[in-house]
């Protein structure tokens, strides 16, 4: 797990609290470059799903992680019930 | 009026294309090809970029910006929204953001969004990749897509 990869993972946790499950995997062989992020949150609950990456990116953005830093960053922002949802199929 | 010579139209409808075919295929439709031959059209300024997105997402009901065309994609994300497109069986038009430069910057100030893709549906900014295909996933992207077929 990279550096950027933690801290993007620290940044939604804190922000998108209770969280009940967020991951950051780095898949750019560890330069932080190419990122993807899971969060399963009920901040996105009613959430459009255009907005909710938004909001995604305004944080990010925010923590100095933006796209000037992040090459590239998979997102999928999930309601709790959406996340055992899938957990269970 | 700037013609807009960026164009490539990408057609995929199965019930269009011969049964000799395998799968859904994108082409260029011959009477159109020397419009898109490579000729490059400067885009003097953040200005004019931004009214030529405007038109291009107005004038196109499906407007991809995109790296690559889609015949021969340049990205991963690019690639797959090309592929659920093509999945919808819907007709598009795409700009290649790698040969134009204002418009690859232009369309993330218009659309405030940092990435490419972006699919444009009825002048309006639907989302990247990773919208594209959750919209795919819970059958929104066919509800928006079949709601414009039906207002032509």
């Amino acid at each position: 797990m990279s550096e950027v990869a933690d801290q993007v993972k620290q940044v939604c946790e804190t922000n998108f609290a209770p969280v009940e499950f967020v991951e950051c995997i780095d898949e750019s062989d560890g330069c932080g470059a190419k990122l993807r992020l899971t969060i399963a949150s009920d901040v996105f609950d009613k959430v459009p799903l255009i907005q909710r990456h938004r909001k995604v990116q305004k944080i990010l953005n925010e923590a100095g992680l933006g796209m000037d830093q992040i090459h590239a960053i998979t997102i999928k922002a999930w309601t709790i019930e959406q996340y055992r949802k899938k957990q269970a199929a | 009026m700037m013609s807009l010579n960026l164009l490539s139209r990408a057609a995929a409808r199965s019930a269009r294309i011969s049964t000799a075919r395998v799968g859904p295929v994108s082409f260029f439709s011959d009477d159109s090809h020397s419009d898109f031959a490579p000729k490059r059209k400067v885009v003097a300024d953040d200005d004019e970029a931004q009214k030529m997105i405007h038109e291009h997402v107005n004038n196109n009901r499906i407007m991809l910006y995109m790296k690559g065309n889609p015949s021969m994609p340049m990205c991963g994300f690019s690639a797959t929204v090309v592929k659920v497109l093509q999945d919808q069986g819907v007709d598009f038009s795409s700009v290649n953001v790698l040969d134009y430069p204002a418009i690859r910057e232009g369309v993330k100030k218009y659309s405030d969004w940092p990435t490419i893709p972006q699919l444009y549906v009825d002048g309006e900014f639907i989302g990247g990749c990773d919208i594209i295909t959750g919209m795919q996933e819970s059958g929104e992207l066919t509800e928006l897509l079949q709601e414009e077929e039906k207002k032509e």
